[in-house]
């Protein structure tokens, strides 16, 4: 085995890896929306999600899983700014990061 | 629409980035000065002079637009007409210091510039090569610090960078960091996150760049912080490279080679062989 082979073999590992948490991470987001969603859109009750959509965003797309990474990407952005100035998202942003976490549950099985 | 190898005159020049000027802030290798990046970036996306100006840090007037001269010369900027849509005229939530704006600067993702930019997939691959690259260390590995809070992500640049010949010491909080510089030999790259649980990179960056042992060692932020705000504010800060994740790691070896002034290795195929990937 050639020090390239190896190195795509732990490369593949280590996507293998992430693979399995994605599944668990997207889980974990529809989860957070849906307390978001409860607790009335406080804007505490959204940074726990930004932040997980941040790594996801970032993490996703390295390892090869694109579509996760944008959608991810997508709904960080409509929610950072409602974080940062402590406000709900307006109704037509909450009905788009609806919409791209109804996405990201579609990807489940793929990711 | 100004003339194309002229000086900027009006403010309501409008700009857009060539092949060339693109190439400098996305193919993470570059000469061209922190300014000449910084005004790149305002750029990009097709920006007027008014916007550019306003939002230029760190220079004055008249360096500004000498710059941009240099860039419709170089060819790395050309006059544009704005279609509809195009977001010409952008506004910046306050991150990075403009002169003529108050303190009450709007907070959040008011940049519509960066929406429109976003829309099409924002990223920067900025690497600049150092007038004088840094020595490799003699009978040592080079040692990287790589700052990332993502647990994968760690582990796959720990992985990587070890197969690229460093010593990696990988820290993902604000006690890690500073365990992480402790150690010795003080490290020969940096490689920062911007969010981190109890730190912010851009904080890191300025403690480094305040100790005369690391002033010239090379950061390089990664970072899915992918704003015009947030890379301008890592090149102001001291930054000689901002790559936005998600990243290709040819991108990170094209940058690491880029810093210490080494040939670029020929493109290999993708490390990533599953077929799934992209869906």
């Amino acid at each position: 085995m050639t020090a390239d082979d190896e190195f795509a073999a732990v490369m593949e590992a280590l996507r293998a890896e992430y693979r399995a948490d994605l599944a668990q991470q997207i889980q974990a987001a529809v989860a957070l929306w849906a307390q978001a969603t409860a607790a009335g859109m406080s804007p505490g009750s959204l940074s726990e999600l930004v932040r997980s959509l941040h790594k996801m965003a970032g993490a996703a797309g390295t390892f090869g899983f694109d579509r996760v990474s944008e959608l991810a990407a997508d709904a960080e952005a409509r929610l950072v700014a409602c974080c940062e100035r402590e406000t709900a998202p307006a109704p037509d942003q909450r009905a788009a990061v609806d919409a791209l976490i109804g996405e990201l549950r579609a990807e489940l099985p793929q990711a | 629409m100004p003339a194309a190898n002229a000086f900027p005159t009006s403010d309501d020049d409008v700009y857009a980035l060539t092949a060339r000027g693109e190439a400098q802030i996305r193919s993470a290798e570059t000469d061209l000065s922190p300014l000449a990046l910084q005004l790149l970036v305002l750029v990009d996306g097709k920006s007027n002079l008014r916007a550019i100006r306003r939002h230029a840090v760190g220079a004055s007037g008249a360096e500004v637009d000498d710059a941009i001269g240099d860039l419709l010369r170089d060819g790395m900027i050309c006059p544009a007409v704005p279609v509809e849509n195009d977001a010409i005229e952008f506004e910046m939530s306050g991150l990075v210091p403009a002169p003529d704006r108050g303190a009450g600067a709007i907070s959040g993702e008011t940049d519509s510039g960066l929406q429109s930019l976003r829309e099409h997939g924002y990223y920067v691959r900025i690497a600049r090569r150092p007038s004088s690259a840094p020595a490799l260390p003699q009978g040592r590995k080079p040692v990287v610090i790589v700052v990332e809070d993502e647990v994968h992500l760690a582990r796959f640049m720990r992985h990587f960078l070890t197969f690229e010949g460093f010593e990696v010491r990988t820290a993902a909080n604000r006690a890690e960091i500073v365990e992480a510089f402790r150690q010795s030999p003080p490290p020969d790259l940096i490689l920062l996150d911007v969010m981190l649980p109890d730190a912010d990179g851009f904080e890191v960056l300025a403690k480094v760049r305040q100790y005369p042992a690391l002033q010239t060692v090379p950061v390089i932020m990664i970072t899915a912080k992918a704003t015009r705000e947030a890379v301008l504010k890592g090149l102001a800060g001291g930054a000689d490279g901002y790559i936005t994740k998600p990243f290709q790691p040819e991108a990170l070896t094209t940058a690491i080679r880029t810093m210490f002034g080494l040939a670029q290795p020929v493109p290999s195929t993708d490390v990533w062989k599953n077929d799934d990937r992209g869906r």
